[in-house]
């Protein structure tokens, strides 16, 4: 038998071995510890979510007062695939709670989803690759009792997110069942979510991995969902994925209770098959087999840049699939909204007058889409770049600079592929969603470099977030991973919901996303991009002095 | 379990992981009360036999008993007869000592408050201090004192001392040493042969995944070969025909050589035919045990 085919068995073996006794003895312990870890993080997400839901629900008396407006907003939603892909149906435009329901339903489920994973990983596999789960399964605690308490930790999460959501929306006067339904069709959906990531944590053997892959599967059943809305009446799609069934609940607008069922028992279906595997396999294993690597350096490796590059390939060529596979989605779906629009003239009529008069339909689409490549890559370059915090704290960075390597080239080391990997990020995504589009088209290279242009815009504002990252790793580290990571939520507020939540234009301002200019769908202006890479600039320089001058580790 | 029956039973264990052999047939037996000593240089299997005991991996053939039971299905319940010590020490940084003392002792139904403050005092440690500010010798202490405030029949610590200054690896001789008068088991696995030689019974000596000696250290120093300095007026003649001898030198009336334990009184004989003025006679080291058993003798 091929090495590959012995391996694979092994790792079938793992499934048929004994079942321990008592494999969850200890989680109530464990639960509570989990508790008492994130007693902060728990309650600023639940409070910060129903604040923001609330917020929307007021909105839409100030936005839409009169049903004659609401059903002009219908119509324009209702001819747009992409607002229909992403934010699903919207099954009652005249009542508030409709509107709230669709306006932040799959955003919120989005972040319910990423924020309950990371909570499973950072419980479950995180404590194991850190060492602290051989102390505890060292002692009376089952070996299916971290991972049991790390989901029932996201489930604590899930159900308070859901309910002081309910709770809140009920209190501005939305209608009981519709606010429940909202909030635990949410909740629920959020648990089937929160089970890939359990199920990610048993398949990788690190904390990236198993981040990446509940990620990865995140990804994949919104691009279900919204693959199924983006046809003109829906498609069996729709019910596919967890996304959907929320969606589907229809929340203040003759809800399906039922539905709350179906996610609840998926949800049961991947936390038993997580814990089936967790009580049965080795400390620190995975189900994915671990593959030897080479014996030596590649001969490029020869300092802190390059040994960064060498550690960052995997995730930026991951980030970069997810990006190709995005643009693809996008691109196909600017295809179908074209045709859409172009074949119907009373509507193209309506969503030019919307948008302002003169624009192009398929330009005005096209920056919306490279709007949300240059959030998404942001979020990859802060996170890169705090990779230098990670290797600060566990003590990597001492290694590397003790050899005879300056403090500004372990700076770049990380700081490099955040910079230059968020920017490659925004080529992918742009050029795919072009070359897919202009595939239908006939014009696939001509419209590939539009629609990188269009994506590249946005990197000057990426480029300033990090920048931010790298400065306060500079100038006050401890501050670097959550100022860098609000300031991400704030620019994704004010980009997706500042109009929406009737911000002033000035605080919309502050987000350096909000002065990207709009090409092609409106004239360039380079001021902008002059200032926001002037400030990026500046803000690494910042980052660079203050780190020349500041202890190490801080 | 009968008071005859061994605290750990390992006969033939085998773990692989991926092509790599950890464990290839290892016997270990630790027999009630004492401290049981597990030697090997790094990458034996010393961790990969304990992590096997503790039923954080499942062996691959051979077998295992610990305290009579299954260390695999019934991992929990014998983990609340047990304490163990892991070589790596890893918390929560943003928990403090005490608070972590405390947890880990509540996941064994709560500890010992008196037995805890004192151990805290002996190893001066501050459990206000969060763990993130602990260094690697103060997170070991953490880990030490929620183990030692236990009251079980077993105690499986792994490289305890590695990361502790010489005061404090005084301290937790004493702690071992007490657990010891009160009848308890303790299975400390170590490279570092003094702290072995100072507080073990009996030790077991594995290599590459297997066991190769086995025994109370006083009985296997008797098996080992004696080094002798010796001093003679007289030119020793034909002391190379002498069976047994080893690493001889012998020049201007100065010997040195070691001898198999068998061989020692015909060594003498020929030595006081040539009038002894000096001899020194010392019982091998564990260090050249040690380095005897791994094929390196003489450096």
């Amino acid at each position: 038998m091929s090495p590959a085919g012995r391996a694979a068995q092994s790792r079938v073996a793992v499934l048929a071995r004994p079942a321990p006794a008592s494999a969850f003895v200890g989680t109530g312990t464990l639960l509570r510890l989990a508790l008492r870890r994130d007693r902060v993080r728990i309650p600023v997400w639940v409070v910060f979510a129903g604040y923001l839901s609330i917020a929307v629900a007021q909105s839409w008396d100030r936005l839409y007062p009169t049903v004659g407006s609401r059903r002009e907003l219908a119509t324009s939603i209702a001819v747009d695939p992409t607002l229909s892909a992403i934010l699903g149906p919207l099954f009652d435009p005249l009542g508030t709670g409709g509107l709230t329901a669709w306006r932040i339903g799959s955003g919120t489920l989005l972040a319910m989803g990423l924020v309950a994973s990371f909570l499973v990983v950072r419980h479950s596999r995180a404590d194991e690759v850190e060492g602290r789960a051989e102390l505890l399964l060292g002692g009376p605690v089952g070996r299916a009792a971290p991972l049991a308490a790390a989901l029932a930790t996201a489930a604590v999460l899930l159900l308070a997110w859901g309910l002081v959501t309910a709770v809140l929306l009920r209190a501005a006067g939305l209608d009981t069942g519709g606010s429940v339904a909202f909030g635990l069709g949410q909740a629920c959906a959020g648990l089937v979510l929160a089970g890939f990531a359990g199920v990610a944590t048993q398949l990788a053997r690190t904390s990236r991995g198993a981040n990446g892959l509940a990620g990865l599967a995140i990804g994949l059943a919104f691009l279900v969902t919204a693959t199924g809305n983006a046809r003109e009446g829906g498609s069996p799609l729709q019910w596919l994925a967890p996304f959907g069934w929320a969606q589907q609940t229809r929340a203040y607008a003759e809800e399906r209770w039922w539905l709350l069922a179906v996610s609840v028992a998926a949800a049961l279906v991947l936390a038993a098959a997580a814990l089936h595997v967790a009580a049965r396999r080795d400390l620190a294993d995975g189900l994915i087999a671990q593959r030897p690597g080479r014996g030596g350096a590649a001969t490029w490796v020869t300092g802190p840049v390059a040994l960064a590059w060498r550690l960052d390939r995997a995730g930026l060529l991951v980030w970069a699939a997810g990006f190709a596979v995005l643009g693809a989605f996008e691109g196909a779906l600017l295809t179908t909204s074209v045709d859409l629009v172009t074949g119907n003239a009373a509507l193209l009529e309506l969503l030019e007058r919307l948008a302002g008069g003169t624009t192009d339909i398929r330009d005005a689409f096209l920056v919306d889409m490279t709007g949300l490549f240059s959030l998404v890559a942001a979020g990859f370059g802060i996170s890169t770049a705090l990779r230098l915090r990670a290797e600060e704290e566990d003590g990597r960075a001492e290694t590397v600079l003790a050899s005879p390597r300056s403090r500004v080239a372990w700076l770049f080391g990380h700081g490099s592929s955040a910079l230059l990997g968020s920017v490659l990020l925004l080529v992918a995504g742009g050029l795919t969603l072009g070359l897919v589009h202009g595939a239908a088209e006939g014009d696939a290279l001509a419209q590939g470099l539009r629609a990188t242009g269009a994506s590249l815009l946005g990197a000057p504002a990426v480029l300033l977030l990090v920048g931010v990252t790298l400065a306060l790793i500079g100038v006050r580290p401890s501050w670097a991973a959550p100022v860098s990571w609000v300031l991400l939520v704030w620019c994704v507020l004010t980009g997706f919901l500042g109009a929406v939540l009737g911000l002033p234009e000035w605080l919309r301002q502050t987000s350096p996303f909000g002065h990207v200019p709009l090409w092609p769908a409106v004239a360039m202006s380079w001021t902008p991009v002059v200032v926001l890479t002037a400030v990026a600039v500046a803000l690494v320089a910042v980052g660079v002095l203050a780190l020349r001058r500041r202890d190490m580790p801080s | 379990m009968s008071d005859s029956a061994p605290v750990i039973d390992v006969r033939g264990l085998r773990k692989s992981f991926g092509t790599t052999r950890a464990l290839d047939g290892l016997d270990l037996s630790v027999e009630l009360g004492g401290v049981h000593g597990f030697l090997g240089p790094n990458g034996a299997g010393k961790t990969t036999t304990l992590r096997v005991l503790l039923g954080l991996l499942h062996k691959d053939g051979g077998e295992a008993r610990l305290l009579g039971g299954d260390p695999w299905t019934d991992a929990v319940a014998l983990h609340r007869r047990l304490v163990y010590v892991p070589g790596d020490v890893a918390l929560w940084p943003s928990l403090t000592g005490g608070e972590t003392v405390d947890v880990l002792g509540r996941l064994r139904g709560g500890l010992d408050a008196t037995r805890r403050d004192e151990l805290l005092e002996a190893f001066a440690l501050d459990p206000t201090v969060k763990v993130a500010a602990y260094s690697k010798g103060n997170r070991q202490k953490v880990a030490l004192v929620a183990a030692l405030a236990a009251d079980v029949e077993l105690y499986v610590l792994d490289e305890p001392t590695d990361g502790l200054d010489p005061l404090m690896s005084e301290v937790f001789r004493d702690a071992v040493g007490r657990l010891r008068d009160r009848g308890r088991t303790v299975l400390l696995s170590s490279h570092v042969l003094a702290e072995v030689d100072a507080v073990c019974d009996r030790v077991t000596i594995i290599r590459s995944g297997r066991t190769i000696e086995t025994g109370s250290l006083r009985a296997m120093r008797h098996l080992q070969r004696l080094t002798i300095v010796a001093e003679t007026r007289h030119e020793l003649h034909g002391i190379r025909d002498v069976p047994g001898l080893h690493d001889l030198t012998s020049e201007a009336g100065m010997l040195r050589c070691t001898v198999d334990p068998g061989h020692l009184d015909e060594l003498l004989s020929h030595l006081s035919a040539a009038a002894v003025l000096s001899l020194e006679v010392r019982p091998p080291t564990l260090e050249e045990m040690f380095l005897r058993y791994y094929g390196q003798a003489g450096a």
